[in-house]
C-alpha cells in the first residue's frame, strides 16, 4: 500500500506541477521574444538618426560615398582606351599599405576592362595614380628619364605615359 | 525601365522553374515558394547568360532566349493539373486568440521593417558594397559587361590574390547580365541582388520552418535571422555568403520536403539538386557542400537499402549536373589557378602536419561563439533555451532528415577548418576575415535544422 503522501504527491502536486510547467512552456517565449525586440530596438537606436530624418540622410549621400567620388577621376582615363588595354600601375613612393592596395583595386574597378599590372615593365603604357602629389616631378622620375614621355595628365593625379 | 525588366525576367524564371517543381502539390503556400524561387531565378538566369555568352551569343539574343524559356514554361504550367495557391492572410480575429502568435507576428513585422531600412541606409552609403563586393564579385561583372565577347581570356590574366576571378560566376554572371541589358553599370543591380537574396533566407528560412513545425516556430526562426545585426551588413555588403548560404538552405530545405512523406519525391530532389548546382555556381565554398552532401547522404544507409539510397543521389546528381560541368569548364579552362591548391603559399600538405595551426584556427572557431552576429546578448543562450522549453530534441520524429541534415553541418564545419588550415594566406589574417562569414553562410540551414530536430508542439497554431 502507497504511503498517503505518495498519493497526494501523484494526485494534487504533480499535476499542478506540470500545469504550471505547461504554462511557462507556452509564456517563456514571451521574454524571448522580448530580447529579440530589445535587440532590435538596439539595432535601430544606432540607425535613429537616419531613420527620424530619412529624406535628409538620402539627399546628404546618395552618390557621395568614397568609391563613387573616387571613381570620377577616371571618367576621363578610361575614354581614352577604346579597346582594352594591359597598363603599368604606379602609386605614390611612401604610400601606407592600405591606401596603396586600396588605390590600386579602385583603379582597376574603373578601369575594367583595362588590365592593371603593378610595378611590371612589360607593358610600355603605364597609369600613374598620384592621388596626394598629383604631379611627376620630371627632374626625378625614373620613367620620364629612361624613355616614357607623358601623353595626358589629367590634373588629378591621373597620368598617363608611353614609350 | 531596362532595370526592373532585367530583374524581373530573371525572378518570373524561377518563379514558373520552382512551380514546375512542386507540380502534382495541390496546394504551394505562396510565400514559401516566392522566397525559395526569386533567388533560383537570379541563378537559373546567371547560369543560361553565361553558358550561351560562352556559345559566343549575343546579350539581346540570350534574352530573347530567356523570355522564350518563360513561354515555354508557362505553357508547360498551363497543361499541368491545376496547383491553389494559400495565401497568408492578416487574420486579426485569429491572431488574437493566440497571443503569443500575435506577439511574434508583430515583431517579425517591426524587425523587417527596420532591416529594410537598415539596409537601404547602408546601401545609400555604401552603393558599391564593401571591399570584397567591388573588388571581386562587381569589378569581374565588369570585366563581363564590357568585353563579352573576350572575358574570358581577360579574367584569365587578372591577379588572383587582389580580385578573385577564380571564384564562379552567379553574381558576377547575373550582375553582368543586367548590365549589359541596360547599356549601365547601375549600382542598383548588386544592390536589387543581393536585397533578394538577403531577405528570400529569411522568408526561406521561417515559412519551411512553419511548414514542419508551426507558425509561432517559424516566426521565431525568422526573428533570428531578422535580429542578428551582422546578418543585415552581410547582406548590404552586398557579399556572397549570403548568397551560397541560400543555396545550401534551399537545398537542405528541398531534401528535407522530398523525404517528408512516405513515397519519395523525385521531382523536388532534382530541385535540391538544381540548388546545390547553383551553390556551387556561387562561391567555390558550394563544391565543399555539394562533396558534404553527398557524403551525409550515406548516413541514410541506416534507414533505407542502398539501392533506394543511389536512386535518391541519382536524382540529386542529376540536378546539379548542368551547373556543375559548367563550374567544372569555368574552373577549368577560364580561371587561373584557385588560391588554396596553388603551391604560391607553400603546399597545403605540409600544413597539414602544423599542430600550432590547429591550435590557432580551433581558439578562433571557438572564440566566435562568444562574439557570433554582434548580438547584445550572445544568442548561443536561445537555442539553449529553446532545447529545454521543447523538453530536448526529438530524432525519431524528423529522422528522415535530421541525421543527414545534421552530418552535413558537421562535414562542414570540418570542411571550414580544414581549409583555414591549409590556407596559402597568412593565418590570423585569413581567420580574421573569414571565419565569421563562413559560420554565417551555415547560419540559416543551422536554425532550420535545429528547429526541426526540437520537439514538436502538441497543436499547430
Amino acid at each position: 500500500m502507497p504511503h498517503p503522501s505518495y498519493k497526494f504527491f501523484k494526485k494534487i502536486v504533480m499535476p499542478r506541477f506540470l500545469e504550471i510547467i505547461r504554462g511557462l512552456k507556452k509564456w517563456l517565449f514571451v521574454p524571448l521574444l522580448c530580447i529579440m525586440a530589445w535587440q532590435q530596438w538596439s539595432t535601430f537606436l544606432r540607425y535613429q538618426e537616419k531613420f527620424l530624418n530619412p529624406i535628409h540622410f538620402i539627399k546628404e549621400n546618395y552618390g557621395n560615398d568614397n568609391i563613387t567620388q573616387y571613381g570620377k577621376r577616371f571618367v576621363e582615363v578610361k575614354k581614352m582606351f577604346s579597346t582594352p588595354t594591359r597598363l603599368n600601375y604606379v602609386s605614390e613612393a611612401n604610400e601606407s599599405y592600405g591606401f596603396s592596395e586600396g588605390g590600386f583595386a579602385l583603379a582597376q574597378y574603373y578601369l575594367a576592362p583595362n588590365l592593371l599590372f603593378r610595378n611590371n615593365t612589360a607593358y610600355d603604357t603605364i597609369l600613374y595614380n598620384l592621388y596626394n602629389t598629383i604631379h611627376i616631378d620630371p627632374t626625378t622620375n625614373f620613367h620620364l628619364n629612361n624613355g616614357w614621355h607623358v601623353v595626358k595628365d589629367f590634373n588629378n593625379g591621373l597620368i598617363i605615359l608611353a614609350k | 525601365m531596362m532595370l526592373i525588366i532585367s530583374i524581373l525576367t530573371s525572378l518570373l524564371l524561377g518563379f514558373l522553374s520552382c512551380h514546375l517543381f512542386f507540380k502534382g502539390a495541390k496546394i504551394i503556400n505562396f510565400r514559401f515558394l516566392v522566397n525559395l524561387s526569386f533567388p533560383i531565378g537570379i541563378g537559373l538566369s546567371s547560369v543560361i547568360f553565361i553558358f550561351l555568352n560562352l556559345l559566343g551569343l549575343p546579350s539581346l539574343l540570350i534574352f530573347l532566349i530567356e523570355i522564350g524559356l518563360i513561354i515555354f514554361l508557362l505553357f508547360k504550367i498551363k497543361n499541368a493539373p491545376k496547383t491553389v495557391y494559400q495565401f497568408e492572410r492578416f487574420n486579426f480575429n485569429k491572431l488574437i486568440l493566440t497571443p503569443i502568435l500575435f506577439l511574434a507576428t508583430i515583431i517579425y513585422f517591426y524587425s523587417w521593417l527596420i532591416d529594410v531600412g537598415i539596409y537601404t541606409f547602408d546601401s545609400i552609403q555604401t552603393p558599391h558594397g564593401l571591399w570584397d563586393a567591388w573588388s571581386c564579385w562587381n569589378l569581374n561583372a565588369k570585366f563581363i559587361s564590357s568585353a563579352p565577347h573576350n572575358w574570358t581570356h581577360l579574367i584569365h590574366q587578372m591577379n588572383a590574390v587582389d580580385f578573385a576571378p577564380d571564384h564562379p560566376l552567379l553574381q558576377k554572371g547575373f550582375i553582368a547580365r543586367c548590365w549589359l541589358l541596360m547599356q549601365n553599370e547601375s549600382v542598383w543591380i548588386p544592390i536589387i541582388s543581393s536585397f533578394i537574396f538577403t531577405f528570400c533566407t529569411i522568408g526561406l528560412l521561417a515559412t519551411s520552418v512553419s511548414f514542419f513545425t508551426n507558425k509561432t516556430e517559424g516566426l521565431i526562426a525568422g526573428l533570428i535571422m531578422l535580429c542578428t545585426p551582422f546578418f543585415m551588413v552581410m547582406g548590404d555588403s552586398q557579399y556572397a555568403d549570403n548568397t551560397v548560404g541560400f543555396f545550401y538552405l534551399a537545398s537542405i530545405v528541398l531534401l528535407t520536403f522530398a523525404r517528408s512523406k512516405t513515397s519519395l519525391n523525385p521531382r523536388l530532389l532534382i530541385a535540391a539538386g538544381v540548388t546545390a548546382g547553383l551553390a556551387a555556381w556561387s562561391k567555390s565554398e558550394g563544391l565543399l557542400f555539394i562533396l558534404c552532401l553527398f557524403a551525409s547522404q550515406l548516413t541514410r544507409l541506416f534507414f533505407i537499402n542502398y539501392r533506394k539510397l543511389f536512386v535518391e543521389l541519382k536524382y540529386l546528381f542529376f540536378g546539379m549536373l548542368p551547373t556543375l560541368l559548367l563550374v567544372a569548364y569555368f574552373k577549368i579552362v577560364i580561371a587561373p589557378p584557385n588560391r588554396i591548391i596553388s603551391p604560391e603559399g607553400g603546399l597545403p600538405i605540409t600544413k597539414l602536419f602544423d599542430l600550432s595551426r590547429y591550435e590557432i584556427v580551433f581558439k578562433w572557431f571557438y572564440g566566435q561563439l562568444g562574439i557570433f552576429g554582434q548580438w547584445v546578448l550572445n544568442p548561443w543562450w536561445l537555442f539553449l533555451l529553446g532545447i529545454i522549453l521543447k523538453w530536448g530534441i526529438s530524432i525519431k520524429q524528423n529522422n528522415y532528415a535530421f541525421i543527414s541534415n545534421f552530418t552535413w553541418l558537421l562535414l562542414m564545419l570540418l570542411g571550414f577548418f580544414f581549409i583555414e588550415i591549409i590556407t596559402p594566406k597568412e593565418l590570423y589574417y585569413y581567420l580574421s576575415t573569414s571565419v565569421h562569414r563562413l559560420f554565417f553562410q551555415l547560419f540559416p540551414t543551422f536554425i532550420f535544422i535545429y528547429f526541426l530536430a526540437l520537439k514538436k508542439s502538441e497543436a499547430k497554431n
